[in-house]
């Protein structure tokens, strides 16, 4: 087996208390899901779709309402389980300034160690390595309200990995960050994904991001709506845009273009896939 | 006839602190009245810094903005009257909602511009219809909309104040594809129903290129360029360079030109794009 | 522009006061004002003027920064300067005009009152400027633990510091932003009469209070995420060691304690 999490028939709903009487919001319907260890998963989605709220069942900040989430093989719905589903699945979340606790970037990456009784010099030893992974090691004695916000989430993501979890749930990490600061976050997510094996559940609404992952799964109204390789997904242009969502640049070119009947293939996803395929084309049509 | 002039305008932060940075230098710039601006810089590069002095919440360090041929920075109620002139919708926008219902909180601008009640009420009306909240959507709490309904109702709330000028920095922001479309969409209704001049500050340049008459460039605190699309993106190289993110399909184009294709350099969105490739393919057959 | 507010008083430095342990620092503090209000002589309270400024001298700190720290009592001391020249009313008198009478004890009390203020600013904010805030959490938490004991929640509170420290910053920012963007739907803030204004605080302060609560929401659930569960069983990072620098510095404030009382003894 090495299903890193695995959620079966899993259905979760909001309740506010605030209303008389409590009105529940559905947003997880039936969902079944498997994440492979050392895999990279991008989940897609419009906003309210369910996407946000599926990481949280994924170390056990949600409870499912019905169905069971495994992480590692621990059920979440067991309390005695928290710590150690929280330390192996650690969670990143969209606003930088809202998961930054200490005012010094090294105390915070400390944080998580520190909630675990991690000996001192194991810590010291584990923040440095996290901070060197991340490429913040230089910053560690910054107030972290005076980084970008793109240095903020790799602080955020070195908090994550100095647990050494085997895997990141990310949701929308990217959100509010600038291009350079997506560039800086999603090369630290392969790196970790690549070098290290850590498992990546990573949530967005940027095609361009979810294209780079081994695998994506697509959600809406609280169900699985697809799931397959981004090549697989991305090759149905129209369905995506019915979902409300869209597909890289390039695919839409290739799509248009196959509508008007050139010969091109349709899983097109990279910007090299499509220089090489419309040089192919342009060439083909040179040669009557 | 531009709306919005500049003529050397500096601007430095911390004057006499080891902390000082100049965030821009020198601006000379033409705003035409009527047109959609793209405004596309990295951050740092003074693009936020600019969009505040033009509704004066920044006062330049020397230089000076005219806005309407008009120089406002020393005179009180000019001051005033310009912010109204000047619409000016933040990045993240619903952040700043307060008021007890949507209503009341778009009616905020224009009731500070001292409008009868009215007018007032047909502005409302008009904009919410514009930016696509139903009526019964106007006498709910602005907190519990949904994240989308909040931005248009926060843009809403500067939108009738029908300034002559509309700045939005980062309208779409935080939002998922069709979110991102219906603003871009509704920010180009406006922009045909008023015919104000409207400057969008964006990240994206798939975004701007969709939208903009023009695009300005700004890097560390200068004008890069200020030109139509097809000139600027014609310089994709160098706007990599700077470290902008230039649209796909252009990324593409590049690369095909390097094969030698010879296509042309100025392509920028997905339908040009097809244009183009069309038009080649059925010449060589 | 408001963001530029640097927080708190520290003040970075490499002096040996910086890097003493921030607990003996915060304890040879109270010491200090103890001292200071030991001292019953003019000659008592000179050992505690000496020792604030070889302590100054020893930090680095600018002397700048000493005026900076004062200015904002200067009301407070000349208040007590005058309340204690004109109601004491005992000794010679030195002047006397209807029911103003100023003797010399009144003045002599008055000078001793105004040094005691004056040392007792100056020496804390050393305190302040060479220990950075976390740093001053950390030591108060610490010297506090014991009171654990009897229930009282030390953890959290120091904590709830922490966190309000590292939020400060943040909410000074959001409050700039939300004010400029009410401006520009042309609030005023800074005309009209005082009710004007205190409206004019509304559509700033609901904003601010949205989203402060949004963000403690937020930044309760990452510490969730990261197995934050209270204080029980948690080690820190930064272990608090007392160096040698640091048993000379209680030697250093010992003798000056001992100056103290001899004067008390000797010059009566």
């Amino acid at each position: 087996m090495n299903n890193f999490i695995q959620a079966k028939n899993l259905k979760f709903s909001y309740i506010n208390e605030m209303e008389e009487p409590p009105v529940k919001t559905e947003v997880l319907k039936d969902v079944t899901l498997d994440v492979k260890k050392g895999e990279f998963l991008a989940v897609l989605g419009h906003n309210g779709s369910g996407k946000s709220t599926l990481a949280k069942c994924f170390n056990a900040i949600n409870i499912p309402e019905s169905g069971t989430v495994t992480v590692n093989g621990l059920d979440t719905a067991d309390e005695d389980n928290l710590l150690a589903i929280r330390k192996s699945a650690g969670m990143v979340f969209q606003n930088p300034d809202n998961q930054i606790v200490a005012t010094i970037v090294e105390e915070d990456v400390a944080f998580a160690l520190e909630n675990l009784g991690v000996e001192p010099a194991e810590i010291r030893r584990r923040v440095d390595e996290a901070l060197k992974t991340v490429g913040m090691y230089e910053y560690r004695l910054h107030a972290p309200h005076k980084l970008s916000g793109g240095q903020k989430q790799r602080v955020a993501i070195a908090g994550v990995i100095a647990m050494k979890p085997d895997c990141i749930l990310l949701d929308e990490p990217t959100a509010m960050l600038d291009p350079r600061g997506r560039k800086e976050v999603m090369d630290t997510i392969k790196q970790l994904n690549r070098e290290q094996g850590v498992t990546i559940v990573l949530i967005t609404h940027y095609m361009d991001e979810a294209a780079q992952a081994d695998r994506v799964v697509v959600i809406d109204e609280g169900e699985i709506m697809l799931d397959g390789t981004p090549k697989q997904i991305f090759s149905q242009v129209d369905t995506m845009k019915n979902l409300g969502l869209d597909v890289p640049q390039v695919t839409e070119l290739c799509h248009r273009l196959r509508k008007a009947g050139c010969n091109l293939p349709a899983d097109v996803i990279t910007e090299e896939e499509c220089v090489k395929a419309l040089a192919q084309l342009l060439r083909k049509g040179a040669q009557p | 006839m531009s709306i919005i002039k500049t003529e050397g305008l500096t601007y430095v932060y911390g004057e006499n602190t080891p902390f000082r940075k100049v965030a821009l230098d020198n601006v000379d710039l033409e705003i035409n009245e009527g047109e959609i601006l793209g405004v596309i810089g990295h951050t740092g590069s003074g693009k936020s810094t600019l969009i505040q002095h033009f509704n004066g919440l920044m006062k330049p360090t020397s230089g000076r903005v005219l806005v309407d041929g008009e120089d406002f920075a020393a005179d009180k109620e000019k001051l005033r009257a310009v912010r109204f002139k000047v619409g000016l919708v933040f990045q993240y926008p619903e952040y700043q909602l307060f008021e007890e219902t949507v209503y009341k909180d778009i009616a905020y601008g224009p009731k500070n511009m001292k409008l009868d009640e009215q007018e007032i009420d047909r502005r409302v009306r008009e904009t919410a219809e514009l930016v696509g909240l139903d009526p019964e959507i106007l006498d709910k709490s602005p907190f519990e909309l949904s994240g989308g309904q909040k931005r248009r109702a926060a843009i809403a709330g500067v939108m009738a104040m029908e300034p002559r000028v509309l700045i939005l920095d980062e309208p779409a922001s935080g939002l998922d594809p069709q979110g991102r479309d219906r603003i871009f969409e509704i920010i180009k209704r406006y922009h045909e129903e008023k015919g104000s001049t409207v400057l969008i500050v964006s990240h994206s340049m798939e975004d701007i290129a969709r939208l903009a008459d023009r695009i300005l460039v700004m890097n560390e605190g200068k004008v890069f360029c200020c030109a139509e699309p097809p000139a600027v993106f014609s310089r994709s190289t160098e706007l990599e360079q700077i470290g902008l993110s230039v649209p796909q399909v252009t990324r593409v184009f590049n690369a095909l030109n390097e094969l030698g294709f010879g296509l042309p350099q100025d392509v920028y969105t997905v339908k040009y794009a097809e244009k183009v490739l069309r038009e080649r393919l059925e010449q060589e057959s | 522009m408001l963001k530029d507010i640097t927080l708190g008083q520290y003040f970075p430095g490499s002096s040996v006061i910086h890097r003493m342990d921030a607990r003996v620092k915060l304890v040879l503090t109270i010491v200090f004002i103890v001292m200071l209000f030991a001292a019953h002589n003019i000659w008592g309270l000179m050992v505690g003027v000496a020792f604030t400024i070889i302590s100054f001298a020893i930090s680095r700190i600018p002397a700048s920064m000493i005026g900076k720290s004062l200015k904002p009592i200067i009301p407070l001391v000349i208040f007590t300067a005058l309340l204690n020249v004109l109601f004491v009313r005992t000794g010679d008198v030195y002047w006397q005009w209807n029911f103003i009478k100023i003797t010399n004890e009144g003045v002599s009390t008055a000078v001793y009152m105004v040094i005691r203020i004056v040392c007792l600013i100056v020496g804390s904010s050393l305190l302040t400027y060479t220990t950075s805030p976390i740093d001053l959490t950390d030591a108060i938490e610490r010297l506090l633990s014991p009171l654990k004991k009897i229930k009282v929640p030390v953890h959290e509170l120091a904590m709830m510091m922490t966190i309000a420290l590292r939020f400060i910053p943040t909410l000074i920012e959001e409050t700039d932003k939300i004010m400029n963007a009410q401006k520009a739907r042309g609030s005023e803030l800074d005309t009209g009469t005082m009710g004007d204004k205190v409206r004019g605080m509304i559509p700033i302060f609901i904003p601010l209070f949205v989203s402060s609560f949004r963000r403690a929401e937020e930044l309760a659930t990452a510490m969730e995420c990261r197995c934050y569960h209270g204080g029980e069983g948690r080690t820190r990072m930064k272990q608090m060691k007392t160096a040698m620098r640091d048993w000379v510095g209680c030697g250093y404030t010992a003798v000056f304690m001992a100056a103290v009382v001899v004067m008390n003894i000797v010059i009566k």
